[in-house]
């Protein structure tokens, strides 16, 4: 009896040195809020979702993949496209939003439409303006190749693919997305050193911004009206679409400001193509007539304030995430077979 | 290398340990819940060709699915049994699904069955799940999660729709729009128990004028959960 406890408990230590080995929650961050012991992460697993996120097999004409609006060179968002983009041309009615540090939300889209990770690839696959298909199909298609019930079997020890495991092994990847290596996170780790602009944009940013970009994730989780005008050609209402309470109405949900400098155009219609444009916004454009919550008014910033909190929003910047190898397109999807495209 | 047999000599040890646990379940397993899909006492089975007729009104099935969860028996109002892991798609094409094994204690007595109707919250929120809750079953919605509890489809010549079609997906999790009903009926101890569930008695409150088709959570949707609630009966014994 003592031998199998001990063996449990080594059991487990090696588990969960190899789980740290894959996800690590960093220095300040808070605890995830991703159960991790209903989908603990590993190696083959993260890989098949790699493989599924960047394969254009997903979507119903096979031309467009995750990767297509969530490139990993802008920080998974869809650089300089308004409104996301799907099969055949079509676009939808929002700006692709940038996926990293996913584990420490519980709400996604900007409506927060969907509420866990696991279930959210389904939203953009089976959308008409995105990928256009149905699990069911997508899992067919899988089936048919020679790819991917190796990496099934690999991953889960089963070669017939199941919604479960597909929706698993995408949330894995999309899970070890982590973001923590600006020039902000260095300066909190005494690595590096604000310029003075930079410093001034800082408290400019923590008086101003924190309250809805609250720090170190640089959002609250929460839904926000902002005060923008309402697009009178969108008509979206955002969350209370999904809620039906009237003050949800023009609530959008507050995207993280890390790696902004990459993910333009802004809003949620990415009405803004630069970053003064969003602070011109915030310091004269609120809207008093539309619902708001802790904007009631716009922001009295001085034009060199503005400038400084730019300063200080590009130190958000975190190249290391852009170019790291483990998050790009996989070499595992070049051993397809073409023909089964 | 002596890591390796460690690992192997547990495995043979819980695969033994399942295999007890199964034929335990097996040999005790002995209860059936059987649920019948009625239309005026008839059988229901959804295709393109029955014509079912209500008030004047000529109708077609052409689906009729619904989730099972939480599955328990009581006697005087104390819970004396309950089923784990316990999920049941239904579906009225296959009428396998329909029959529900329950692994009870030989000698259960009890004086009610409860089960719920939908999957609920806590469950909802716990990430993907698989066989009758995977998605690929097609009773999740993919643009706002949460599962489909109850749908049924078809052809009536009440719906305002063009091709008359006729759509009730019901679901919904959250206050205000929770649409997970729990069921409770008196039963005579018995080891089959056979329920009916009357559509024809729900039809009516379909309002295939103003509502042929819902497909999200709403306050419409929480009227039909509550008059789906009413249409289970004990047929047997």
């Amino acid at each position: 009896m003592r031998k199998q406890i001990a063996f449990l408990f080594l059991l487990s230590f090696l588990l969960l040195s190899y789980q740290a080995d894959l996800f690590q929650t960093p220095a300040g961050f808070p605890k995830p809020v991703y159960d991790f012991t209903k989908n603990p992460l590993d190696s083959a697993k993260i890989e098949l979702g790699r493989a599924l996120f960047y394969d254009p097999i997903l979507s119903h004409n096979l031309k467009i993949s995750c990767a297509s609006c969530h490139s990993p060179y802008n920080a998974f968002a869809h650089v300089d496209h308004a409104l996301s983009h799907g099969i055949d041309d079509r676009i939808g009615k929002r700006n692709a939003p940038a996926l990293f540090n996913l584990a420490w939300h519980n709400r996604f889209m900007w409506d927060g439409a969907i509420h866990h990770l696991d279930v959210q690839a389904l939203a953009p696959m089976s959308h008409p303006d995105e990928m256009g298909d149905t699990l069911a199909h997508v899992i067919a298609k899988l089936q048919a190749t020679t790819l991917y019930p190796s990496l099934y079997e690999k991953a889960f020890g089963d070669r017939n693919i199941t919604g479960e495991h597909t929706l698993k092994a995408i949330a894995q990847f999309l899970l070890t997305l982590v973001s923590a290596n600006s020039k902000y996170d260095s300066v909190l780790r005494h690595q590096a050193t604000f310029t003075d602009q930079e410093n001034n944009g800082y408290k400019l940013f923590q008086q101003h911004c924190s309250s809805c970009h609250t720090e170190p994730l640089f959002t609250n989780g929460e839904f926000e009206s902002n005060g923008l005008p309402p697009d009178t050609f969108l008509q979206d209402k955002g969350r209370m679409a999904i809620t039906h309470r009237k003050e949800d109405s023009l609530r959008f949900k507050v995207p993280s400001l890390r790696n902004i400098e990459f993910t333009f155009p802004y809003m949620h219609d990415g009405r803004f193509k630069q970053l003064r444009e969003v602070l011109q916004h915030y310091s004269g454009g609120i809207q008093t007539d539309v619902h708001r919550d802790k904007l009631q008014r716009s922001i009295p910033l001085k034009d060199n304030e503005k400038v400084d909190i730019i300063a200080f929003l590009l130190t958000l910047s975190d190249r290391s995430f852009m170019f790291n190898p483990k998050f790009a397109y996989p070499k595992i999807l070049f051993q397809k077979d073409p023909q089964e495209k | 290398m002596a890591f390796h047999s460690i690992i192997s000599a547990h495995r043979l040890r819980f695969k033994m340990l399942l295999c007890l646990l199964l034929g335990y379940g097996l040999q005790s397993g002995a209860m059936i819940l059987q649920f019948h899909p009625r239309f005026h006492q008839q059988t229901v089975l959804p295709n393109d060709s029955t014509r079912y007729i209500l008030q004047g009104d000529t109708l077609m099935i052409q689906s009729l699915k619904w989730y099972i969860s939480s599955v328990c028996f009581l006697k005087q109002g104390h819970v004396v049994w309950q089923e784990d892991n316990s999920y049941h798609l239904l579906d009225a094409t296959k009428p396998t699904s329909l029959i529900l094994a329950l692994n009870t204690p030989d000698a259960l007595s009890f004086d009610q069955v409860q089960f719920v109707l939908g999957i609920d919250s806590s469950t909802q929120s716990g990430g993907v799940m698989g066989v009758d809750l995977d998605p690929v079953q097609g009773m999740y919605w993919t643009w706002q999660s949460g599962y489909i509890h109850f749908k049924m489809e078809g052809i009536s010549n009440r719906s305002s729709e063009r091709d008359h079609s006729f759509q009730y997906h019901v679901g919904g999790y959250q206050y205000p729009e929770n649409t997970v009903q729990t069921i409770n009926l008196p039963v005579m101890n018995a080891k089959h128990l056979q329920l009916a569930m009357d559509i024809d008695e729900l039809l009516p409150s379909m309002d295939m004028k103003a509502h042929p088709h819902i497909m999200s959570p709403g306050v419409e949707a929480v009227r039909l959960s509550e008059k789906i609630k009413s249409i289970f009966k004990v047929l047997t014994p």
